[in-house]
């Protein structure tokens, strides 16, 4: 198969620049990560609604963990859902999560009652916090917005593969006054959250988020391993620009390697 | 966390990690590729058989609602009898089950993408809250890249396709590539997580 060495070479090297960074981070070399203004505002989405009296609801959107090219970032979404539901035990807020396929039910329901154990007040979980919609974005996107339109949720949160049903659950929260954080790294819906979320995250800050949540110097390694596996595609893609203009197609033939 | 719960915990992970391993394993020596695409393929089995945690989670949830008169209750009893009816008639009456699919769940489909097509285009009128210079001139690339691709831009002026044209090829093409590259190095970063057992959410609450 053309390019499989290749491909073999830049995931061994993504893998060996991760690797030595958790180890650099585990012997002291923590680095500094800068705020997430999406993660740092959750507290206050989840504090608005403990002082409304109202709840919080989350959503990982209609990509599933059953996709691979979706699985990365629906885990990113559950890794924030038990962060929040471990806020909302904190502040004895109630938490809804919305879903569309039935494995995530149980997934959910481990991480939100954990989540509220870890708050303090494990007493507060119900079964029900979990709505499960049925298994097409068809009933998924009336019930988010029949859900939103029904509660009113003080805080409306969207992390993971969000499709086209987040903007008929951001329409609804804006009509509801919820205060809105979301994160995905499809493209085509980064400028909805951008103009229309209290907070975003833009792009991979979503898998930064998920990372730097508990602030364990090993995953925070991992970060500084990927911001040096940005500068080494960036170093390559200008070399290959570079050669290209050259009138080279030495770059070509070794990613066809 | 118990001796068992670790255990278990760790064979969760191990069931995560080994299958993963193996299709890299296949993929770049070759051997085993059979399989690999069958271990692919699990996934799909088996939130097929999740469905019916759905369902019965589905059925108590509402029926629950229900029998308490919940707020909206109503709204409960028309989605536990629409999905009875539909579910029942599957094996009961196929020519029912068929009516309510053409006539009443295709209807609903197509009336609710009329709906969306709208919805999307008041979207930015009744969703945008925030009033900074980045979204202002979001909605002018906006204006121009609709007007490049509608035929009235045109006859309009024939500086929107031009223009139009430029800010969808030039910076946005070049600010997606960059976008991509960065988007693509952090799901190679998620991958490395999970495979190192320190991304673990999926597998419930003790992540």
């Amino acid at each position: 198969m053309p390019g499989v060495i290749f491909e073999l070479v830049v995931l061994l090297v993504c893998f060996g620049v991760v690797g030595i960074s958790i180890r650099a981070a585990k012997a002291g070399k923590v680095p500094k990560v800068r705020k997430i203004a999406a993660l740092e505002g959750l507290p206050e989405l989840v504090g608005r609604a403990a002082e409304m009296g109202s709840c919080v609801h989350f959503m990982t959107g209609a990509g599933g963990l059953n996709v691979p090219s979706y699985a990365a970032q629906a885990t990113a979404g559950l890794s924030i859902l038990g962060h929040v539901a471990e806020l909302c035990g904190k502040y004895k807020v109630p938490i809804h999560y919305t879903c569309i396929y039935g494995y995530n039910i149980a997934i959910a329901q481990d991480l939100i009652r954990t989540g509220y154990l870890r708050g303090g007040h494990p007493e507060l979980y119900r079964d029900d916090m979990i709505f499960y919609s049925g298994e097409h974005q068809y009933s998924y996107a009336p019930a988010l917005m029949g859900f939103i339109m029904r509660e009113k949720p003080a805080a409306n949160m969207m992390f993971g593969e969000i499709m086209y049903e987040t903007m008929n659950t951001i329409g609804a929260g804006a009509i509801a006054g919820s205060m809105q954080a979301a994160g995905t790294i499809n493209k085509y819906y980064q400028c909805f959250l951008v103009s229309c979320c209290d907070f975003a995250m833009i792009g991979d800050e979503l898998f930064a988020a998920a990372a730097s949540l508990r602030g364990i110097p090993d995953e925070l390694g991992g970060l500084r391993g990927a911001d040096m596996i940005k500068m080494i595609s960036l170093g390559l893609a200008a070399l290959a620009i570079a050669l290209a203009s050259a009138g080279s197609d030495l770059f070509l033939q070794i990613s066809k390697m | 966390m118990s001796a068992s719960a670790k255990t278990w915990r760790t064979l969760t992970v191990l069931a995560f990690i080994l299958p993963g391993l193996f299709i890299l394993f296949a993929r770049y020596t070759g051997i085993g590729q059979f399989m690999a695409a069958r271990v692919v393929g699990w996934p799909v089995t088996l939130a097929t058989f999740a469905i019916v945690l759905g369902v019965v989670t589905f059925v108590r949830t509402h029926s629950t609602l229900v029998i308490k008169r919940e707020k909206y209750w109503p709204y409960n009893l028309v989605a536990l009898l629409s999905f009875l009816l539909t579910f029942g008639m599957a094996f009961a009456y196929k020519p029912v089950y068929d009516y309510i699919l053409t006539n009443v769940v295709q209807t609903l489909q197509i009336a609710f993408m009329g709906f969306i097509g709208f919805y999307n285009l008041t979207f930015f009128f009744h969703g945008t809250r925030r009033r900074t210079p980045e979204v202002g001139v979001l909605m002018v690339v906006s204006i121009f890249v609709m007007l490049w691709m509608a035929p009235i831009g045109e006859i309009i002026s024939p500086i929107f396709p031009i223009v139009g044209q430029w800010l969808n090829d030039i910076p946005s093409g070049g600010a997606m590539r960059g976008f991509l590259i960065c988007v693509a190095v952090g799901m190679i970063l998620q991958y490395v997580r999970s495979v190192l057992g320190y991304e673990r959410a999926w597998s419930g609450g003790a992540a």
